[in-house]
Order: C-alpha cells, then sequence, then structure tokens
C-alpha cells in the first residue's frame, strides 16, 4: 500500500500509553502532597473553625492578625533558639564524636558504633518521658547525681530559664546519632591514602583537620545540617511530651503555637498561616543549604 | 641522599586459616646504594607494597630493621623519616589545587612563605607541572597527577624517594614518556630511589639493581643484565623476559659418551652444553630453562635436532615458532629470519650453549656448571 510520505504508522495504544504509565506513581504521590497543601493555602484564607458550621472566604485577614500578634513573633523566636541550640550542639558533638570514633577500627569502636544508634530507635516522645522520670527530682537518677555534686533541685522543664535547655539537651540526646552516622559514613567513603601522604608529610592534626579532612567531609555535614535545621525548627515531639509548650509560653515555637490554635481553640483557619509561614521559611533556608551544598560537594571532590 | 638498609625484616599478618600465609614479607634483607635506583619486581601480593610501605612508616614492622643512612627508621613517625613517598593513587589533597598539594609539606612544617614559594616553583618546572599551579586535582589527567605526586614527593628534599607502581595506571605512550622523565629526573637530582612494580620492563628499564620478591621473599637481587643472564632459579628465569624463558621438565639421556636433554614424550633430544658434563649424568631430571631468543634453526647438518612446526606467528618484525615436544609442552623460539614456515614442517633446532640454563626440579634452585 502505498502510503503517503511523513505519516507515521500509528503506534498500539499499550506503547504510547508507557510514558504516562511510567510517571503516574509519582504522579500520584505529587498529587497526594499538593492537595493537603493547596487546601491548607485555602483555609488560611478562610474563617473555618470547627465551632462553626460555615465557613466563608476572608482574604488575608489571619495573615495580617497573625503578624500583629505579639504571641506569633514569640514562637518565632522560640522556633529559632530551639532550632540553632539544638542543630548547633548536634554538629558539633557529632562530628567530634564520629572522629573520634573513627580514629582507631577495634572491637570496641565498633561496638560502640551500633550502640550509638540506640537512641535513633526510640521515638522522641518515648525519649522524652524516659527523661523526664530521669530528671525528676524526687525519683529521678540525675538528681542523685547532681546532689553528689551539691546541687539540690535543679529546676530541670519546671523552670522558664532550663526548660529550653532541658528540651534540647533531649534533642542532642536523641539526634546526635543521627549526625554520627552520617558523618561516620562520610569518613568511611573519604579514600585512605591522602591521609597516609599527610602522615608522611607531617601535618599536625590541627592542619591536616582543616586542610584536608574537614573540607572532604563537608559535603557530609550539610546533609547533616540540613535535616537537622529542617526538623528541628518544625519540633513537636519532644517539647509536647515534655511541657506542652510551658511553662508558661516558654517552650510555643511555630509548630505547638499553630497546634494550639487548631484544636485546642478550634480555629483552624487562623492555624493555617502559622505552618505555611514555618513552612516558606524551611523552604527558603533549605534551598539555599542545598545550593551550597552542591558548591561545597564540588570543592570536596576537587573540581 | 643516603643509604637505605633493611635487614631480615618480616611483615605478618594474623590469618587464621593459612599459618603459611602469615607473612607478607619474610626475612627480607636489601641494600641500597647512596644514589641508586632499586627496583623491586613480583607479581602482586608478593609483599613488595608491603615492604615499600614498611620503609614509610604506615605499616609496622613485624621484626628486623630498617636504617636511612645511620639512623635506625624502626620507631620513627613517617614524617621523621625523611622519605618522599609517591603514592600509586596518586593521592592528592582533593580539595587543594596543584600548588598548595605540592606545598603542603612545607606548609605543615611552618616553613616561610617565600621558601614555599620558591621551593615549589623550582620543583614544579622539573616535573612539568609548572602551568598546573591553579588546577584541581580533579581536572588532571593520570600522567599530570602522577607529575604533580611525584613533586609533591620530591620538594622536601628527602633522603629516599619511594615510588609505587608509578606508572601502573597510564596509557601505554604516557607510560613510556614518564618513565623516561623519571629515569631524567632520577639522574639529575641523584636521589636514593626505591621503585616498586610488577612491570619487569619498567624495572629493567629504571632501576640499576633489581630485588625479585616472590611470597614475602627476596629470590635476587642484581644488575638488569644479571637476573636477566643469570637468573638463580625458576621463579625469576621465569618471570623476567618477554615472551618468557621456555621452562620445561627433560631428563637426561646418555648415548655413545655424549648427554642429551630428552623430551620424554616425543622423543626429541637436545645435546647438553658440555659445561654441565660433570654436573648431570644420565637418568636424572632436571628442569631446562632456555629464552626463545636462544634457541636458533641451524642447517640440515646433522648437529641439530629434528622437530616439527607446530604454529607459526608472523609478528613483524619478528617471527615466533611454536614447536610441541609433549601433550601440552610448546618451546617457543623467536627468528628474525624471512622464512615463512608452515605447521608440520621439519626443521632443526640448536640451543645457545652459554644461555642454556638448568634448575633442580625439586628445590628450583640453578644447577651451576
Amino acid at each position: 500500500m502505498a502510503e503517503k510520505a511523513g505519516q507515521y504508522q500509528k503506534q498500539p495504544l499499550s506503547v504510547r500509553a508507557r510514558p504516562y504509565l511510567i510517571i503516574a506513581p509519582a504522579l500520584l504521590l505529587t498529587i497526594g502532597i499538593l492537595y493537603p497543601f493547596v487546601t491548607a493555602i485555602y483555609y488560611s484564607l478562610t474563617n473555618l473553625s470547627f465551632r462553626r458550621p460555615t465557613m466563608k472566604f476572608i482574604g488575608l485577614e489571619n495573615w495580617i492578625s497573625m503578624f500583629k500578634d505579639p504571641t506569633f513573633w514569640h514562637a518565632v523566636w522560640v522556633t529559632a533558639k530551639y532550632a540553632f541550640v539544638t542543630t548547633g550542639s548536634e554538629m558539633v558533638l557529632g562530628l567530634g564524636i564520629a572522629l573520634l570514633i573513627c580514629k582507631k577500627d577495634n572491637f570496641f569502636s565498633r561496638i560502640l558504633k551500633v550502640i550509638l544508634v540506640f537512641p535513633l530507635m526510640v521515638a522522641p516522645v518515648i525519649a522524652t518521658i524516659i527523661w523526664q522520670l530521669m530528671t525528676n527530682t524526687s525519683v529521678g537518677i540525675i538528681e542523685k547525681f547532681l546532689n553528689l555534686l551539691g546541687i539540690y533541685g535543679f529546676p530541670w522543664a519546671s523552670s522558664p530559664s532550663t526548660a529550653l535547655f532541658t528540651a534540647a539537651m533531649i534533642d542532642v540526646w536523641v539526634y546526635t546519632p543521627f549526625v554520627i552516622v552520617l558523618v561516620v559514613a562520610g569518613i568511611n567513603s573519604l579514600p585512605k591514602s591522602p591521609f597516609e601522604s599527610a602522615q608522611i608529610d607531617g601535618g599536625s592534626a590541627w592542619f591536616t583537620f582543616k586542610n584536608l579532612t574537614l573540607p572532604m567531609l563537608k559535603p557530609f555535614l550539610y546533609i547533616a545540617l540540613i535535616f537537622r535545621l529542617m526538623a528541628s525548627m518544625q519540633e513537636y515531639g519532644i517539647i509536647f511530651a515534655l511541657t506542652k509548650g510551658g511553662p508558661g509560653d516558654t517552650l510555643m515555637n511555630l509548630s505547638l503555637t499553630a497546634y494550639n490554635k487548631g484544636f485546642a481553640f478550634l480555629k483552624f483557619g487562623e492555624a493555617m498561616p502559622y505552618i505555611l509561614f514555618l513552612w516558606i521559611v524551611i523552604y527558603i533556608i533549605s534551598k539555599k543549604l542545598v545550593s551550597n551544598w552542591l558548591i561545597v560537594q564540588r570543592k570536596a571532590s576537587g573540581r | 641522599m643516603a643509604r637505605l638498609t633493611l635487614k631480615n625484616v618480616f611483615k605478618r599478618y594474623r590469618n587464621k586459616k593459612n599459618e603459611a600465609a602469615d607473612y607478607a614479607v619474610n626475612d627480607f634483607s636489601l641494600s641500597c646504594d647512596d644514589g641508586e635506583f632499586v627496583g623491586i619486581l613480583g607479581p602482586s601480593g608478593c609483599g613488595k607494597t608491603t615492604t615499600l610501605r614498611m620503609v614509610a612508616g604506615l605499616e609496622e614492622i613485624t621484626r628486623g630493621d630498617i636504617y636511612i643512612g645511620d639512623t635506625l627508621i624502626n620507631n620513627l613517625h613517617p614524617k621523621d623519616r625523611n622519605i618522599g613517598l609517591a603514592f600509586e593513587d596518586y593521592a592528592l589533597y582533593p580539595p587543594l589545587n596543584v600548588y598548595e598539594n605540592i606545598a603542603f609539606n612545607l606548609s605543615a612544617k611552618g616553613v616561610a612563605r617565600e621558601e614555599i614559594d620558591r621551593r615549589v616553583r623550582e620543583i614544579a618546572p622539573l616535573m612539568k607541572v609548572d602551568d598546573l599551579l591553579e588546577m584541581k586535582p580533579a581536572g588532571l589527567s593520570g600522567g599530570q597527577k602522577q607529575r604533580v605526586n611525584i613533586a609533591r614527593a620530591l620538594v622536601r628534599n628527602p633522603l629516599v624517594l619511594l615510588l609505587d607502581e608509578p606508572l601502573s595506571h597510564l596509557d601505554g605512550k604516557m607510560r613510556q614518556i614518564l618513565r623516561t622523565e623519571i629515569k631524567r629526573i632520577h639522574n639529575k637530582i641523584k636521589c636514593t630511589t626505591v621503585l616498586v612494580t610488577h612491570d619487569q620492563l619498567e624495572a629493567m628499564s629504571l632501576a640499576d639493581r633489581i630485588a625479585i620478591m616472590n611470597d614475602g621473599k627476596l629470590q635476587q637481587f642484581g644488575t638488569p643484565l644479571e637476573v636477566y643472564d643469570n637468573p638463580v632459579n625458576v621463579f625469576v628465569a621465569g618471570f623476567i623476559g618477554e615472551p618468557p624463558m621456555n621452562l620445561m621438565k627433560v631428563s637426561i639421556l646418555e648415548e655413545s659418551g655424549k648427554l642429551f636433554f630428552l623430551f620424554p614424550k616425543k622423543g626429541i633430544r637436545v645435546a647438553v652444553p658440555s659445561r654441565y658434563r660433570s654436573a648431570l649424568r644420565s637418568g636424572m631430571e632436571v628442569t631446562l630453562g632456555v629464552r626463545p631468543t636462544d634457541i636458533f634453526i641451524s642447517s640440515d647438518d646433522g648437529t641439530g635436532s629434528e622437530v616439527t612446526v607446530d604454529v607459526f606467528e608472523n609478528l613483524g618484525d619478528e617471527k615466533r615458532i611454536s614447536i610441541d615436544v609433549g601433550e601440552e609442552d610448546f618451546l617457543t623460539l623467536m627468528t628474525e629470519d624471512e622464512r615463512r614456515y608452515k605447521k608440520g614442517e621439519k626443521i632443526h633446532l640448536r640451543f645457545h650453549e652459554e644461555k642454556t640454563h638448568i634448575f633442580d626440579p625439586e628445590t628450583g634452585d640453578r644447577i651451576q656448571a
């Protein structure tokens, strides 16, 4: 049969549908992610409340009242403090411990690497309850040790001046192993011979660390930093289990404030901007960190 | 610059399965003169790199002593041994550029900035890396990396320069260029140098003396010509030379007062060189070793031994002939003559009298004339 030039033979449907079938799972997932997002944005523009049978569109009213609300700015400050203190401590401790544990490879260090992961296997809420018991001033084990040092009745989570420290300590206890695991994996993946060469070249421990180890480990540190910073800004479980944001409003970060607005006061529309604001901030910060990470990774591999 | 002396050095790794394999380096002694270029040659896993790493201080010495000059260095930290090591995989510092890589040692020691700059700019042209100083290692080719690697080892003016398989990761042409380059550098600075390699060509062309290792033990230490012409045992004989030496079991046959090597399977016999007369008796079994270049095709005048051509290969400037002397044993010989030989053709052979070696089939040691 004479076919016209330029005309293609039609492919069967199963072949033509294949590209769409291949992306279908990702598409479904994206819809699953985007649907609640879009809904949340919409609700933030309404006066949705569980106390009212109807809702109506009120524009940016929720957003404007949020920015005018001092509890919002307090929540931002608490979120920033908490994220800075926990992520900072976890990064420093995680890097330090990982470097020390990789110094010598023996039976003991291998056992330690396994044990150090244990806190990651405990739900943060459970860990918090354990710590609450340990820091209890009448029955807690820590009080007994502090007594030996002459410290009695350390207030821990019950005082506004030590509550953040207590919550951060639990966060550090739970998540430092995460940083350790990442950095240990990073150290193990580094080539051995440049470090042997550095031994012959005679760099002091600090000189080698500064010029060689740190630049080569930076991509791994960045990964740990991105994950920890994002998670600690959203932290909810530890604080909720410890004091529900108290004492007073001491630990009321953005997540807890939004929860209170939505579920304690049942004002859903008002709660939404808090969560969306947190999301926007985290998005901007992580975007910046990820682009830095790409640069750092390129530098570490010597390009 | 200084002498490097290894005295009865052992390296032991615990190996639960195989007691005998415990020793990676077994009673290894070696002495390199001041300014000498010594090659340590052996198949992979023979302990040559372990030996080098013990000299560098990256590997603990199980037993024995290593001296640089008159100083015992067994317990010195690698940085205090005054050695330069060029690593097999280059081991450049990825985050640093070429200049900083070469300068690393000097800046680690706290040498003044101007002095570092002077030394780096002195060594860089010597290794032809002066155009690369601003580049990062990942942007360099294999040959350039190796030049930087050697420059970094040389910049500290080491007493001993250690080269670990410096050419093994390079392609053929770059290998040749850098080989010549290494020789040129050595001629210029006359630094005591130890080269570890599995490539006999590299060792033969670069080293003043070659130490051949196998299974952690030193087999022979001598000039390239010595190890080529007078291998002390079957291992050295078979390892040195390309194509490899013909090594095969033969028995000795006496007939009308003359001794012959008898290839039992086909009954081929070749006259024994007269210098071996006193060492051999009829009925003995020996390992015969003769290089393909030391077998000649002779005219049919009754002095040669008649054999049959099995395979003829024309490789251009040389021709290889394989001769079937037993079920799976082939004798290879090389000839430069223009004739083409056909399978099944009868030819006559003669061995080079001086260059026919015989070895004890039990111990592998050479039987002296």
